[in-house]
């Protein structure tokens, strides 16, 4: 029964965010209208039948109690805008738009009428801007051959179980498949964690979230005028070199033995890098690779 | 190698496909084969045979390149004979698989518009920087079954063994073997073919897919409406990707997931096959739902938009004051 009641939230939630967001919902339910009023057309069995079963599928999607049905049938695996792949949105737009355009006018309507089409469909769209990868993770993408490089410099063998900043480590596991991670994108991207079983200690989750503060501070000390000073400040504020060498110890513990830093923080902690190494037996070699440093314990 | 890879993404399938349409529906001599049927269904059987190799390799723990090479057999085999079946069946009955006849004469503009916008978007998307699909892990799968050299032998987003390993209905799901086995056969990198080559083919057959729903829909012979319908196809996908759910995201930006194959080309063709009542292709989208997206054991959208017409159907012819009803959209033109 809960679980029906949980179903039943996700639904009523899909359908006011749904709607709200999606637009084209609202153009597919015009083109509907419009085909319905219409007076001279010449619809055909096949037509109707396409066109009856977009509509009441799209009922079905709109109603909760329907909804809930659906999305069970789908699985819990999916959201509840998912549950509208049921439905030809696309394919029931652009047979209304042919519908409209079939009409007997001039060459010169029919171009301005396309034109006005086109702007309605970028207007409910994205309004002509296509989504674009976020400028840092451009910018670890153009870094992460150096950073891979200063990685297989301090390894001789290509066993490499790597901690560092979650776009670094995204960037690294996509781009080569010989590099471990200690946590996976699934730390940060709940969907993500749906593939397996696993689930991590609260010890790499903390150090998870210590490694991303430190991200965080360190891109607002970058922003500022004397980023040494400042980094100074931000230690003083949240003791990095104190909980550093906790998170390096439970890292290592958890079998990572490559770090990867941005230089400045890298430069910053050094010492204390050095320390955790000492105090396990290792040896600590490290490398320059562009704006990061990679440091090893062997 | 990646000119031989994209000659074998655009011959393979239409080969195969050929051979198969010309069996199921070769005795019927007055028959027009489209070559959209012809690529479609030759994709799907392509998916079909690489799940039956993907499930081999699982089970036994085989490595990637034995994977590799029973894949490229298999698919060799069932070719040469598509091949063999199809050209017998061109030479033998004169048939015309290119070029309908009776087709309405239209103007080369629409045509022309329709080319050009497709191959804008064709060339974004091969070009464009890939974006990271949140809950997806297609391309880290990839990378690691080319590193261990296996499928699914370590978890996909860490490297690192697992005791659990993956949900075995997940580790069904054939698509990342058979991208890593074309990364590997072609020795291209994992993210030019996941992210790059792979959405290409899935947006041509796209169109090729709402190519049939269209026709399906106007009647053949309609090409302007046809086009039409496709420019505004196009167009629709080009400006609804704003959201992951959506075609066009899934077009433009996720052309490589399952769920966006099965959005965009199956459900398109299960229609098709739907009005036309070619049921056998109806069979087909479904199975091959079954082979690339987590769903209730094979009970995903083709099977529900399967029901939903048939049902539609049967109302329509057997029950027939439900029958009358259910002719909305056609009942002003009735009333005249």
């Amino acid at each position: 029964m809960n679980q029906i009641l949980g179903y039943f939230e996700k639904a009523v939630d899909g359908i006011a965010q749904y709607g709200a967001v999606q637009h084209f919902l609202v153009l597919f339910l015009a083109v509907l209208l419009f085909v319905w009023l219409s007076e001279k057309k010449e619809i055909t069995e096949k037509q109707n039948r396409f066109l009856v079963y977009s509509l009441l599928m799209a009922v079905v999607l709109l109603i909760p109690v329907t909804a809930v049905a659906v999305m069970i049938y789908q699985t819990a695996f999916y959201d509840y805008e998912w549950s509208w792949s049921m439905v030809p949105v696309t394919a029931v737009i652009a047979f209304g738009i042919v519908l409209i355009l079939d009409q007997k006018m001039s060459k010169k309507k029919t171009v301005v009428l396309t034109v006005i089409i086109a702007a309605l469909l970028c207007l409910c769209g994205n309004q002509g801007c296509l989504q674009r990868v976020p400028e840092k993770e451009s910018f670890i993408r153009m870094e992460i051959d150096k950073i891979l490089e200063g990685v297989y410099e301090v390894t001789d063998d290509r066993s490499v179980v790597l901690w560092g900043p979650s776009d670094v480590m995204q960037t690294a596991r996509r781009k080569d498949g010989n590099i471990k991670l200690i946590y996976g994108r699934d730390m940060w991207d709940e969907k993500a964690g749906a593939y397996d079983y696993e689930a991590y200690s609260s010890e790499l989750t903390q150090a998870y979230v210590w490694m991303e503060n430190a991200m965080r501070q360190y891109e607002l000390a970058l922003d500022s005028d004397d980023p040494e000073v400042t980094l100074g400040f931000l230690d003083e504020q949240y003791k990095w070199n104190q909980e550093t060498g906790e998170y390096v110890e439970e890292i290592i513990k958890a079998g990572s033995d490559t770090i990867v830093l941005p230089t400045l923080i890298g430069d910053y902690i050094a010492d204390c890098l050095t320390e955790v190494s000492d105090a396990h037996g290792k040896e600590l070699k490290s490398v320059y690779a562009g704006e990061y440093s990679v440091y090893r314990f062997d | 190698m990646i000119i031989l890879a994209w000659m074998l993404f655009l011959l393979l399938p239409l080969v195969l496909g050929l051979g198969i349409m010309t069996i199921v529906c070769g005795k019927k001599e007055e028959r027009f084969i489209s070559l959209s049927d012809c690529y479609l269904t030759g994709l799907i059987a392509c998916i079909g045979i690489s799940f039956c190799v993907h499930m081999l390799g699982y089970l036994m723990d085989m490595s990637l390149r034995k994977v590799g090479w029973l894949l490229l057999g298999a698919l060799l085999f069932v070719t040469v004979i598509g091949a063999f079946v199809g050209m017998n069946g061109v030479r033998k009955r004169k048939q015309n698989y290119w070029v309908r006849r009776n087709a309405e004469s239209m103007s080369k503009g629409l045509p022309l518009a329709f080319l050009g916008i497709v191959l804008l978007q064709l060339l974004y998307v091969f070009g464009r920087n890939p974006l990271v699909v949140s809950g997806d892990i297609t391309l880290e799968s990839v990378q690691s079954f080319l590193a261990e050299d296996g499928i699914y032998r370590v978890l996909p987003l860490t490297g690192m063994p697992g005791e659990g390993g993956v949900p075995f209905r997940y580790g069904m799901l054939c698509l990342p073997t058979l991208y890593a086995v074309i990364a590997q056969g072609f020795g291209l990198e994992p993210e030019l073919v996941v992210c790059h080559m792979i959405p290409v083919v899935t947006l041509g057959a796209t169109y090729l897919a709402y190519e049939r729903l269209g026709e399906s829909l106007f009647g053949a012979g309609q090409c302007k409406k046809k086009y039409w319908f496709l420019i505004m196809v196009s167009l629709t996908l080009f400006f609804s990707e704003s959201a992951l759910s959506l075609d066009g995201y899934s077009a433009l930006h996720a052309g490589y997931l399952g769920s966006s194959i099965r959005n965009l080309v199956l459900v398109p063709f299960t229609f098709s096959a739907m009005l036309e009542r070619q049921y056998w292709k109806v069979v087909l989208c479904i199975l091959a739902e079954l082979c690339m997206v987590w769903t209730f054991w094979g009970f995903g959208v083709c099977v529900a938009v399967t029901l939903g017409m048939l049902i539609l159907e049967l109302l329509e012819r057997k029950v027939l004051f439900i029958g009358k009803f259910l002719q909305i959209f056609r009942q002003k033109e009735e009333q005249r």
